[in-house]
């Protein structure tokens, strides 16, 4: 049943706010705050951070947030250089990683920061990405080979190799398919485009023996065919990919394989 | 949004979701031209008086390109509502039944139209 408005329960209420006391040049952090734990409804805090004694991106602002502030804020993080996909979140409303993304890039007033759209949380930032993973393995992102294994290694061509860029380069970060609103709707269906991209990479693997198989798993009008190019992955994706690039791929490759 | 974590692989492909999705894009092609068709047979009879009007529609040539417009039209309306539907009827049993008045509709405006079509040209 549609629902207009959020139950009760998960509707969004003001929470604190932290001053920074005596800075000069403050930013003000709108985070959203949700804990299994104590039976509360969501609530949006508010931390001011002084600049001056804080890193230049929005991670840098959250674990002074974390360290210095209140150390109940609760987020992934590992990496720090936008390779290990953790500290993805929505940030000023776009899916991004914050270790990636500059405080002074963020355009509103405040900074807005809410964990990745339409997924469970945990808590505060950090999403349930027990689905996601789900959808990564059926896509089964390892070689598939028939014949023998060479005694050396699977050999590929410099022309083959690169085919395969601008698709390995995926960090799994979840923000592509968490800005879709196709896997919005329909999430324990279609597998998104953070998986199919992963699903093209290696259907564009020259070394790869397994496409018709591959491709069947995907023939079916939910986990391929829900994409409508709305493109939100490509614009959302903090390594400059492009899943709907790759679904079309896929198409194409159904489409040349059944006539 | 349901995190169901469960994926199950099908014991054969769907056929029919790519050949829905080569209509569609096939569909979608051929309005192009046949909307600019369309679009010069309307400032074609623009001021013109009914008979004149009824005359030149049952023109066997126009009559043709008014059933290739309606089968293309209907043919891509139909899908389109499928595409709708598939993405925002989340139960499977209502959904199968929207998808078959989605049908029903589609081949009922279908009829009409080339009823239509054939009584200007045919006139019977």
């Amino acid at each position: 049943m549609v629902q207009l408005r959020l139950p009760k329960n998960s509707r969004v209420t003001e929470g604190q706010t932290y001053k920074a006391e005596g800075a000069t040049r403050v930013r003000s952090f709108r985070i959203y705050r949700w804990s299994p734990d104590d039976d509360q409804n969501p609530r949006i805090d508010t931390y001011e951070v002084d600049l001056d004694k804080c890193g230049p991106m929005v991670l840098d602002a959250l674990i002074k947030i974390k360290n210095e502030i209140d150390q109940t804020l609760t987020f992934r993080r590992s990496c720090r250089e936008g390779i290990c996909g953790s500290c993805a979140m929505n940030i000023d409303g776009k899916n991004t990683l914050a270790c990636t993304h500059g405080i002074a890039e963020c355009e509103g007033k405040d900074v807005q920061i809410n964990p990745l759209p339409h997924m469970p949380v945990v808590k505060d930032l950090v999403p349930d990405l027990t689905n996601f993973y789900a959808q990564h393995a059926y896509v089964q992102p390892w070689l598939k080979t028939t014949t023998p294994e060479p005694e050396k290694e699977w050999k590929q061509s410099h022309e083959q190799r690169e085919k395969l860029d601008g698709l390995y380069e995926c960090i799994l970060c979840a923000c592509c398919s968490t800005s879709c609103p196709s896997y919005w709707w329909n999430d324990d269906k279609y597998l998104g485009p953070a998986a199919l991209l992963q699903s093209y990479r290696w259907l564009a693997d020259s070394r790869d023996e397994a496409k018709d198989e591959r491709l069947d798993d995907l023939e079916d009008p939910f986990k391929l065919y829900r994409c409508h190019t709305i493109m939100n992955c490509a614009k959302a994706c903090p390594k400059g990919l492009n899943p709907a690039k790759a679904i079309a791929e896929i198409k194409g490759l159904i489409v040349e394989r059944d006539s | 949004m349901a995190a169901s974590g469960n994926f199950v692989r099908p014991s054969k492909p769907v056929k029919s979701a790519t050949r829905a999705f080569r209509r569609q894009r096939a569909t979608a092609l051929a309005l192009v031209p046949l909307a600019l068709i369309l679009v010069a047979v309307i400032v074609a009879l623009s001021g013109t008086d009914y008979e004149t009007a009824r005359h030149y529609l049952g023109n066997p040539l126009v009559a043709i390109f008014l059933v290739l417009l309606v089968g293309a039209g209907v043919v891509h309306m139909r899908i389109g509502m499928m595409e709708i539907i598939d993405d925002y009827v989340p139960n499977a049993f209502l959904r199968h039944l929207t998808l078959l008045a989605n049908y029903a509709f589609a081949i009922a405006v279908g009829l009409g139209c080339l009823y239509a079509v054939a009584k200007i040209a045919i006139g019977f």
